[in-house]
């Protein structure tokens, strides 16, 4: 965009200028996993970003929980990062499409530090306004509980529930210790409601709404991605995610199972 | 019928959820119906979860990877939103509802399927990206050949 001079001629490396543009890199990667990118794609495009700043040879090594970068310059030096990385990503495709387009752009021409710096603070700030999510949640919801074969009353009461689900989403998951304790309470607390309005209102099958509104908490995008990753050869990573998917996976189950059986007994 | 619609709008949901940019949301929300489509079709002709979920996923992931070499953007979304109806929801909740009831077989039978399914969907998907990889890596063979000596 604004890239006035290419940098290697108005500021010769230094050994200042590597350790600021490499921790660039980690923010770009954390970011890149933070929307939903998959291991081996942040590694490449890390790669291809130092290949493009002049590093001999990149080691870039990624896993879920943590960055690690030495770079290697013709004259000799290293110089090595690491970050380490706590939040489980969620998905925001949007973000990884700009990402991806800032470092096709960088490998292209390679721009300063500061500019790098400046546009992934901007990709960073763009966030998805909540209503686009909610209303997003409460279609999936909705759509999935008639694609499992529920009633349009089915529908309309998993879009309700869609819509406490992402209320707790916002609201209480900053107080739960982690996600396997919110999916505990999210489920435990949906369970709940559902079984109780589904004994309230005879039309309304039960299963068909919990199954719409698992959907949405289910983490069967992350056990796919697990699998895959395995299977591809990034084997460390695809194993953490696959035992954090499965007891999240089991924690709803239990919250859920809770719930059915509580109010089971109680009726 | 119902349910490809259901699909359609179902991934269209998770393809909003998840910040596509809009210029890909009808994209992405087809790749979901034609991989539910592939599903019903292989389901009467492979016998159980596995296969179907691999073919579909399969071909999930390949119209993932020609749709992100088209648009010029990450294949990620696509897949992701188009494997959304794949997903299992359904035989796992019926596995911990024969649990709740105390039928443990049922439920682990269930809980079987559930685990086929995961299985067939990320095994089409990796086959489907290593092939993808290989077409690359030909092309840039072929690319680079005649600039060598």
């Amino acid at each position: 965009m604004n890239t006035t001079a290419n940098p290697w001629i108005s500021s010769p490396p230094s050994p200042d200028r590597d350790s600021r543009f490499l921790h660039e890199l980690l923010v770009m990667g954390e970011l890149m996993q933070s929307c939903g990118a998959e291991v081996f794609r942040v590694e490449d495009t890390l790669n291809r970003m130092g290949q493009a700043y002049g590093v001999g040879r990149m080691n870039v090594f990624v896993i879920t929980s943590s960055i690690i970068i030495t770079m290697e310059f013709p004259d000799g030096r290293e110089v090595t990062q690491t970050r380490r990385i706590r939040e489980a990503g969620g998905n925001d495709f949007t973000k990884l499409e700009k990402l991806n387009a800032l470092s096709r752009e960088y490998c292209r021409t390679p721009f300063d530090e500061t500019t790098l710096r400046r546009r992934l603070e901007e990709i960073r700030r763009d966030q998805l306004p909540k209503k686009t999510r909610y209303l997003g949640s409460v279609l999936a919801a909705s759509s999935f509980t008639l694609f499992f074969g529920g009633g349009l009353q089915d529908g309309g009461a998993a879009a309700v529930f869609a819509l406490l689900i992402c209320l707790m989403q916002d609201y209480v998951a900053v107080i739960c210790m982690n996600v396997m304790i919110f999916n505990v309470v999210v489920s435990f607390f949906i369970g709940t409601g559902i079984s109780i309005a589904s004994h309230m209102i005879p039309c309304l099958h039960m299963d068909m709404i919990m199954i719409g509104d698992i959907m949405l908490l289910i983490p069967g995008i992350a056990i796919t991605n697990a699998v895959r990753d395995v299977l591809i050869g990034d084997t460390i990573s695809g194993i953490m995610r696959f035992i954090e998917a499965m007891l999240w996976a089991g924690c709803l189950a239990f919250g859920f199972m809770s719930a059915i059986w509580m109010v089971g007994k109680l009726w | 019928m119902i349910q490809l619609l259901m699909a359609l709008l179902g991934s269209a949901g998770f393809a909003v959820m998840f910040h596509l940019p809009r210029r890909l949301l009808g994209a992405a929300s087809l790749g979901g119906l034609f991989c539910w489509f592939i599903y019903l079709v292989c389901q009467p002709v492979m016998k159980g979860y596995f296969l179907p979920s691999f073919v579909a996923s399969a071909w999930g992931a390949f119209y993932a990877e020609i749709l992100a070499r088209v648009l010029k953007v990450p294949s990620t979304p696509f897949f992701v939103v188009a494997m959304i109806p794949l997903i299992p929801g359904s035989t796992l909740y019926y596995a911990m509802d024969q649990m709740v009831h105390g039928y443990l077989s049922l439920a682990s039978a269930y809980g079987v399927q559930t685990i086929q399914c995961a299985l067939g969907i990320g095994g089409g998907m990796s086959i489907a990206w290593s092939v993808c990889d290989l077409s690359r890596k030909i092309q840039k063979l072929k690319k680079d050949r005649p600039g060598r000596s």
